[in-house]
């Protein structure tokens, strides 16, 4: 299932269909649901095992669908985060608790069970990306560099400091990568991978990729079988093949680039990462992971013929320039 | 004593050859925006803003740029803005926009962000201060409140007829609020009358007769929407000088006298209605193009009766009881009358200025 909106105070929930082989995947639209209060949705977040999903907006709001995939769904509004817009929402497993972060300078963590706030952190400035360690930590970073970490077992405490930045250079995303307890974080077109312990939120190690973004990187995200790592800029969406890679060798991955001269406003893996979806202002594209299958498909569709290398570049790589097929 | 006049004459031809064409530090917000953007489409929303606040913050700096250029100029920092999670700034910089812009919403751009759309959909650049030139018909509707004939004259049936007459002006028009208006203006018009009597002696004859006015019409105007296409409603008072030539009685006021079409007889014409004064309600609809718009204007004129001029009447059953010496004694017939008028008028309106609501 594959929720998004289009349209203000509306979600899409839709499938994709694969069934016909000689074609690449469509979006199937199951129904649309109209949130309670009319406002542009900015941030998601699904809950796999509760089924459960929360939504924020851009005026404050955060909604909780009890189950997204029955009708009528239960939507009801929680909270409230001052009117200013959520900007990253995360359901914490095993913790049945919600946590949204927003530009009123604080990150509110909800419990589900007990339906209140437990916690209202103020941290001096909105936090855009947050990423969760397990069921025990929250990361996130600020305008200066710095990485914190919230202890979510002692959330009165204060977060501490676990990478401090000294080039006084904002991180603009950050994502974690469970398998390889990698964290990334993007710096302008810089990404950089810290080797984490995950029990105690030190960091270990720390590469840089080479410079491969031309523009700054504001989405990024981890495969849901960490074999995949996207980033995403007005530039392009890069993908990261992982399947070999160790800590040893990531200045020597090569991203697979695909096109683009949009802003990209959110980024996901379906749940067998077979899928990459990036949502820009007004489109959600869809690009298989599985480039073999791709091109397989392709020569279905062109009868058979070997594809030249501009339809490859066309339909495999993003390149806007159609082929001309005489 | 000579060396010093030497450095003295020196510094003084240095300052007068010194160009007079040094100016405070300006920032050249053309080629700002161009890096702007080019940031802008890299994803640097915070550079960019960083390179166009010196624009943003200090006006005169946009002074040499065209409307279009300004227009862009803030269109990029609300784009900007709104990248960089600051709706408030975003809002802002998208009614400056429109202030250079205001057409903005009829071409929007391809790029443009949802988010920016939908403030643009909240605020809207309405022309507040505009000339407006009319012209147009007025059909009176008059209806006689007492009249008189002579012997001579002496009228078995008679009947009051309107004619349609003409309505120029200009007016000023300026916006209080997103919906209202004040204009004030300056017509000038004629109200035609035709009386016609059929006298007891089988005679016929037709008096015509057309009411000269200079009008100062001040209007309130509720627009009943903001978009390009706007109906309004109208209401307000209309100061009215009448310019045709009259006589005047100390006893009975003012009157016009008009002969027949005959040539042969003469009628008096009071006016029941105060002079000076009328209210006006009325319904319309602008259109608005680039610089200029257009506008169909119906407003009803209701004069308002003057009682006292009536009561000057009261004891007056004919014309034995006018005194001889009023020199409108010897018309042969008199009417008081009272008229109001429907005005259709079309206006070509010139936009001077315009403010985002």
């Amino acid at each position: 299932m594959i929720v998004y909106s289009k349209s203000i105070g509306q979600l899409n929930i839709s499938e994709l269909d694969t069934a016909r082989k000689d074609k690449l995947p469509t979006l199937k639209t199951l129904r649309t649901v109209n949130l309670p209060l009319k406002s542009m949705l900015r941030s998601l977040s699904f809950d796999k095992q509760s089924k459960k999903l929360a939504c924020g907006t851009i005026d404050g709001n955060v909604f909780l669908f009890d189950d997204i995939e029955s009708e009528p769904s239960g939507q009801k509004l929680i909270y409230n985060h001052n009117n200013n817009r959520v900007l990253c929402l995360a359901f914490v497993p095993g913790k049945n608790w919600l946590i949204s972060s927003s530009t009123d300078d604080t990150i509110h963590i909800w419990d589900l069970a007990q339906g209140r706030t437990i916690r209202k952190l103020p941290v001096g400035e909105p936090v855009r990306k947050f990423v969760l360690i397990g069921k025990d930590h929250l990361i996130y970073t600020n305008s200066t560099g710095n990485i914190f970490s919230l202890d979510l077992n002692n959330i009165d405490k204060q977060p501490s400091i676990v990478y401090s930045g000294n080039e006084h250079q904002s991180f603009q995303t950050l994502a974690y990568n469970s398998s390889l307890h990698w964290l990334m974080v993007s710096r302008s077109g810089t990404l950089s991978v810290f080797s984490i312990n995950p029990e105690d939120v030190s960091i270990i190690s720390s590469n840089q990729f080479t410079m491969k973004h031309e523009s700054q990187v504001y989405q990024a995200g981890f495969s849901p079988d960490d074999n995949w790592l996207v980033t995403a800029g007005p530039d392009a969406i890069m993908l990261w093949d992982l399947h070999d890679a160790s800590d040893q060798d990531i200045e020597k991955l090569v991203p697979i680039v695909i096109d683009n001269n949009r802003q990209i406003f959110s980024i996901a893996f379906d749940e067998q990462s077979r899928y990459l979806f990036a949502g820009d202002d007004k489109t959600l594209h869809i690009y298989p992971l599985d480039i073999k299958d791709v091109y397989t498909r392709l020569r279905y569709k062109m009868g058979e013929k070997e594809l030249t290398l501009q339809e490859w570049n066309y339909y495999v790589k993003g390149n806007l320039v159609r082929p001309d097929r005489n | 004593m000579k060396k010093i006049k030497r450095i003295v004459i020196l510094c003084l031809t240095t300052v007068l050859f010194i160009p007079f064409n040094i100016k405070g530090q300006t920032t050249d917000c053309s080629s700002n925006y161009e890096k702007a953007l080019l940031l802008y489409n890299r994803g640097m929303s915070d550079s960019a803003l960083r390179i166009l606040q010196p624009c943003l913050e200090n006006k005169r700096n946009l002074n040499n740029l065209s409307d279009r250029t300004k227009g862009r100029i803030f269109r990029l920092a609300a784009l900007s803005s709104i990248m960089t999670d600051n709706p408030v700034d975003a809002e802002k910089y998208v009614r400056q926009m429109l202030e250079y812009q205001h057409n903005y919403k009829n071409s929007i751009n391809e790029g443009d962000l949802m988010e920016f759309r939908l403030m643009l959909d909240r605020v809207t650049a309405i022309p507040s201060l505009k000339v407006c030139f009319t012209g147009g018909i007025q059909i009176p509707f008059s209806n006689i409140t007492k009249q008189y004939s002579n012997y001579q004259a002496l009228a078995e049936s008679s009947e009051l007829n309107s004619g349609i007459g003409y309505l120029f002006g200009i007016s000023i028009e300026t916006m209080v609020a997103k919906r209202l208006s004040i204009e004030i203006g300056a017509e000038t018009g004629s109200n035609n009358f035709q009386y016609l009597i059929k006298n007891a002696y089988g005679g016929q004859f037709t008096y015509h007769q057309s009411i000269k006015s200079i009008e100062i019409p001040l209007i309130g105007r509720y627009y009943l929407t903001c978009n390009r296409f706007r109906p309004y409603l109208a209401g307000g008072i209309d100061g009215r000088f009448f310019i045709n030539s009259s006589d005047k009685s100390s006893t009975y006021g003012k009157y016009w006298l008009s002969n027949d079409s005959g040539g042969d007889k003469i009628l008096t014409t009071f006016i029941s209605d105060f002079e000076y004064l009328k209210i006006v309600a009325g319904a319309g609809a602008i259109y608005d193009l680039k610089k200029y718009s257009f506008r169909l204007d119906v407003k009803y004129n209701q004069s308002l009766n003057n009682k006292s001029m009536i009561s000057r009447f009261d004891n007056i059953g004919g014309y034995s009881d006018i005194s001889p010496t009023e020199k409108f004694y010897y018309t042969d017939n008199i009417n008081l009358i009272s008229y109001r008028n429907l005005s259709i008028s079309f206006g070509l309106i010139y936009n001077l200025r315009y403010k985002v609501f």
